[in-house]
């Protein structure tokens, strides 16, 4: 009888795997020691650019703002951290790319956990890449105040 | 005694905008405060241009502040809390000119909003010079400013914007710094 019992759990569970695993293939997730109530890490760069409107004034600082978005679609996370970028007045090598991105990006909502670490994490990730792609597309059609 | 806005537990020792904060928020606020006229001298006024984080933090809004400016100029609170000053007051460009109605140059008066075509910067109508043959019946002079006929053909228009690139609050022509480029909004 305990034979039985034991058989009949071990086919119980196999069912129960069975059952279970189709649905992970299905929503593509993969075997994680995560507790699975964890919610998703946003990407926080693909985020910001993706609820962001750009505020600038002259030509000059249009072409920095262009110069700093391909840079991030080109360059790797060091060489981006190494960059320095004109001041709104034209004062060249003055500011680091996330000091660019903070005087000219102002975001729709609230802009949390952000962190210098947490920003070149995330730059070259496909999503970040996207968002920042749309940016570079949308300010080459603008024509700026000055 | 009253209590902190944003800190029901502590008691208010400073009221901005008909809103009680604690010490640690006016601590906050003046660091942040602090930040904006070190890193974003052109700000005007400086002293509302921040943000709530959570916890204590306070800080600096990200981004120009020509809408900011002009949101004060015209006591405009339109746009998400979120996105509204100390005071309470817009401080990006869409969320100001989408309340308002585009108008032709013919019409433009002083105190009306200029915005480049892109909605990238703004600023207020602050002079408008009118073409005396033309005004001549309207009751108006070459300078005619807010009273001018609105049939009158506009040969100058000044427009007062707080400017990234120069610094601060400026004056500066339509036709010949911004090219004649933009919208007027009312």
């Amino acid at each position: 009888m305990a034979f039985c019992r034991s058989v009949t759990a071990a086919n119980f569970l196999f069912v129960v795997v069975l059952t279970l695993g189709p649905h992970a293939c299905q929503t593509g997730t993969k075997p994680s020691n995560s507790p699975p109530s964890a919610p998703p890490a946003t990407n926080l760069v693909a985020d910001f650019f993706s609820h962001a409107d750009r505020q600038y004034e002259i030509a000059g600082q249009q072409a920095e703002i262009i110069r700093a978005l391909r840079d991030m679609l080109t360059k790797s996370a060091q060489e981006l951290r190494a960059q320095r970028y004109a001041n709104y007045q034209g004062d060249k090598d003055t500011w680091s790319l996330t000091d660019l991105i903070k005087s000219y990006f102002v975001p729709s909502q609230p802009v949390t956990d952000w962190t210098e670490d947490r920003f070149y994490r995330d730059v070259s990730k496909p999503e970040a890449q996207d968002a920042i792609r749309k940016q570079l597309i949308g300010i080459q059609k603008e024509t700026p105040a000055h | 005694m009253a209590k902190c806005f944003l800190h029901p537990g502590r008691d208010t020792v400073i009221t901005v905008a008909s809103k009680n904060y604690c010490q640690k928020c006016k601590d906050g606020q003046q660091a942040a405060v602090a930040e904006v006229t070190l890193k974003n001298k052109h700000v005007e006024p400086k002293a509302c241009f921040i943000t709530f984080k959570g916890g204590d933090t306070w800080l600096p809004f990200l981004g120009t502040g020509c809408a900011h400016w002009v949101a004060h100029q015209l006591d405009m609170s339109s746009g998400a809390p979120s996105n509204q000053c100390l005071e309470g007051h817009s401080i990006r460009v869409p969320d100001i000119v989408q309340s308002k109605q585009k108008i032709s140059i013919a019409d433009v008066k002083v105190s009306d909003i200029w915005a480049n075509d892109a909605l990238t910067h703004m600023g207020l109508v602050s002079k408008v010079q009118k073409n005396a043959a033309a005004d001549a019946g309207a009751g108006g002079g070459a300078d005619a400013g807010a009273d001018a006929g609105t049939n009158a053909s506009v040969v100058q228009i000044q427009i007062t914007h707080d400017s990234s690139g120069q610094g601060g609050v400026f004056t500066n022509d339509f036709g010949t710094y911004f090219h004649g480029q933009g919208s007027f909004y009312r």
